[in-house]
């Protein structure tokens, strides 16, 4: 009887620790996003991104001896939905890293939750807020609006615009990137006109007239990504043939979709582009993911957002082989440091101290339909 | 400025109307009121997108095809879900909750269906861009005011004089009565919820062109449509247009020369004031006891 029992312990401390063994066995990294809802397009991009980054390096290896295992959640663009699953993946699921949402409001709900259990998260939504609360466990590894906002202004600046119009959606998304241009441009000196429409709202007769009539040299677009198209359709028009300045929510294919062939003169910043193929990428390491990503899922991807995901995952696997730990703690000083790490953004520096990794975005214009670097656009550009 | 701002105004409010006139013809042929009339709108703009640009259909068949089709999904909706609600002697505003369900189900149906994206619809007309004078509009424009003036006047002509439509609006002021005059109540009321939902459906296809194709192209439209209808007076042909097109011309030059923040809440505001000062509307639309 007393051999049975201790027998029986003795098998149980061989199950648990082998539990635990087991569960350190693979890297598992979390991931929420809107894999439904109207985001969902770009939302299931972002998690093919991450997908195929971590194919990738189970296919070299993996890291520290581990592969690599993706822990998906859906957040349906909803905060409350972000909390649960955020929650969930930490206590039960007991991710080591965490991929975060493209919804920056999100991260920002959820980020207590990250920053308590102490595990590093790299966030994808591009708005400056949740980075500037002093969360020390959250990163960002795209250039946010903030950076871009300011590149649209000095690139107004360089074109000597004195009067420029805004039409942003009035939501947090909105209103801080029509905020942000119009500082940078009054530091300049140039007068912002901003006007607004709501969500759901389709046409903006009445806000494109006025501003057309009071004589802007360019329009700023401020819409997510599904305003774009139709506002610079409407605006082109109504008549406006200045160009059209916007965040990466201007650099969506449905722009091209929507407002065709009146979608040259489009300019705006973005870490990320996703061309109509491959070879038409900006650079070989770009050229080469979107060669995979075709591989393993049979077409480009639908959003940038899948190029996200998949540099986010790559700076875990780069931080977690540098502290060759899975600790959260020595992950995220790995990270913190990060500042030799390329990626498809560009060359990653974190060591700001507020965790953004890329300070500067990459500009783009569209002109007869393609997608060119603003440089080569403004050298053949008449006003 | 003003001419443009003006037919802007009048062209959303064309669009307002159509789907205004879905509210009012239901409710004068079946003392009902319906809230899927909105996405019913971006469910045919998006087959009118399947059937022209994907399938590439010419456009003088896929409209008709998709207004067909839209009448089949108005009358299925009546005689199966409408009708068995009605059978069970259902509390009037329930039934008007379960066309609020019906309306999410179809919109995250369309979402499935075809994406979540903003899609765009071809030009239907040769010319992408008219230029009267100082004024740019687009044909389609141009057309869904014509249509939606051409569908007012059919419709009241057709609901006063015509004997069909004096039956449903018989069958909707008193069934049983209409029962006894041998109406059939069944088919008056499919024969609305069909041709509300075709109506709708051709709104969503002349919106198509000028403002693009999405899966929520249809909730603010559908809420603006039956504040149209409201302000017009609900029920009423003519109120459904007059009210829509009251409506557009409100909100858009309340954009265009006061303050773009404040347009959806002007809108409402009408509506507020409206219900409150003059409840049964311009045109004074009739009230069907329970």
């Amino acid at each position: 009887m007393r051999l049975k029992k201790g027998l029986a312990v003795i098998l149980c401390i061989f199950a648990i620790a082998s539990m635990n063994v087991a569960a350190q066995d693979v890297i598992k990294v979390g991931f929420y996003g809107p894999l439904t809802g109207p985001m969902s397009l770009s939302g299931i991009a972002s998690r093919q991104g991450a997908e195929l980054a971590i194919k990738q390096i189970n296919a070299n290896g993996g890291v520290i001896g581990k592969k690599m295992v993706l822990v998906p959640y859906n957040d349906n663009s909803s905060p409350e939905e972000a909390v649960k699953v955020v929650t969930r993946m930490i206590t039960s699921d007991k991710v080591h890293c965490i991929v975060g949402s493209l919804h920056s409001g999100n991260i920002l709900a959820s980020a207590p939750i990250v920053e308590k259990y102490k595990i590093p998260e790299i966030g994808v939504g591009t708005s400056p807020t949740y980075l500037q609360k002093g969360y020390t466990y959250i990163f960002r590894c795209l250039a946010n609006t903030a950076t871009i906002d300011i590149q649209i202004g000095k690139t107004i600046k360089e074109l000597n615009y004195k009067k420029v119009g805004a039409l942003g959606l009035s939501d947090e998304y909105g209103k801080t990137g029509v905020e942000d241009v119009k500082n940078v441009l009054d530091s300049y000196g140039i007068q912002l006109i901003a006007e607004w429409f709501n969500p759901g709202d389709t046409d903006f007769t009445g806000q494109l007239t006025k501003l057309i009539n009071s004589g802007i040299e360019a329009l700023v677009a401020y819409g997510t990504d599904s305003y774009q198209g139709p506002i610079v359709k409407q605006a082109r028009l109504l008549g406006f043939e200045g160009l059209i300045f916007g965040p990466e929510s201007l650099s969506v294919p449905s722009v091209l979709e929507v407002a065709g062939k009146y979608s040259d003169g489009c300019v705006f910043g973005t870490s990320y582009i996703v061309p109509s193929k491959p070879e038409e990428a900006v650079d070989k390491m770009q050229q080469d993911f979107f060669k995979a990503f075709v591989a393993e899922f049979g077409k480009m991807p639908e959003s940038q957002t899948a190029m996200r995901c998949y540099d986010a995952v790559m700076i875990f696997a780069e931080a977690i082989k540098r502290a060759n730990s899975l600790n959260g703690t020595a992950i995220r000083d790995q990270i913190a440091n990060l500042h030799d790490f390329r990626g498809l953004a560009g060359t990653f520096d974190f060591r700001g101290g507020n965790g953004e990794g890329i300070r500067e975005s990459r500009m783009f214009a569209i002109k007869d339909g393609k997608y060119i670097l603003l440089s080569e656009f403004l050298k053949s550009y008449k006003k | 400025m003003f001419t443009q701002v003006l037919v802007g105004a009048i062209a959303i409010g064309s669009i307002y109307g159509l789907v205004a006139l879905g509210y009012s013809l239901i409710y004068t042929a079946s003392g009902l009121m319906s809230f899927v009339q909105g996405e019913l709108l971006m469910l045919g703009s998006f087959m009118g997108l399947t059937f022209y640009k994907y399938l590439k259909i010419p456009f003088y068949f896929a409209l008709p095809l998709t207004m067909g089709c839209l009448f089949l999904i108005g009358v299925i909706i009546e005689r199966y879900i409408i009708r068995r609600l009605q059978k069970a002697k259902t509390n009037l505003i329930f039934i008007v909750v379960a066309t609020i369900a019906l309306s999410i189900i179809l919109k995250n149906f369309a979402m499935l269906a075809w994406g979540s994206n903003v899609f765009q619809f071809p030009p239907i007309f040769s010319v992408s861009l008219l230029k009267l004078g100082k004024v740019r509009i687009q044909p389609e424009s141009i057309m869904a005011i014509v249509i939606a003036l051409l569908v007012m006047i059919i419709l009241h002509l057709f609901m006063t004089k015509t004997r069909l439509g004096t039956s449903m609006r018989a069958a909707a002021q008193d069934p049983i009565a209409a029962k006894t005059m041998s109406i059939n109540v069944n088919r008056t009321t499919a024969l609305t919820w069909g041709i509300a939902s075709m109506l709708t459906g051709v709104g969503g296809i002349l919106i198509g062109p000028i403002y693009g194709v999405s899966a929520e192209m249809g909730t603010l439209i559908g809420t603006k449509g039956f504040a149209g209808a409201v302000i017009g007076g609900y029920g009423n042909m003519y109120g459904a247009i007059v009210g829509s097109l009251l409506l557009g011309i409100i909100e858009t030059f309340m954009a265009a020369y006061v303050s773009s923040m404040y347009k959806d809440f002007v809108s409402f505001f009408t509506l507020i004031i409206f219900l409150i000062f003059i409840p049964r509307g311009l045109f004074k639309g009739k009230v069907y006891g329970d």
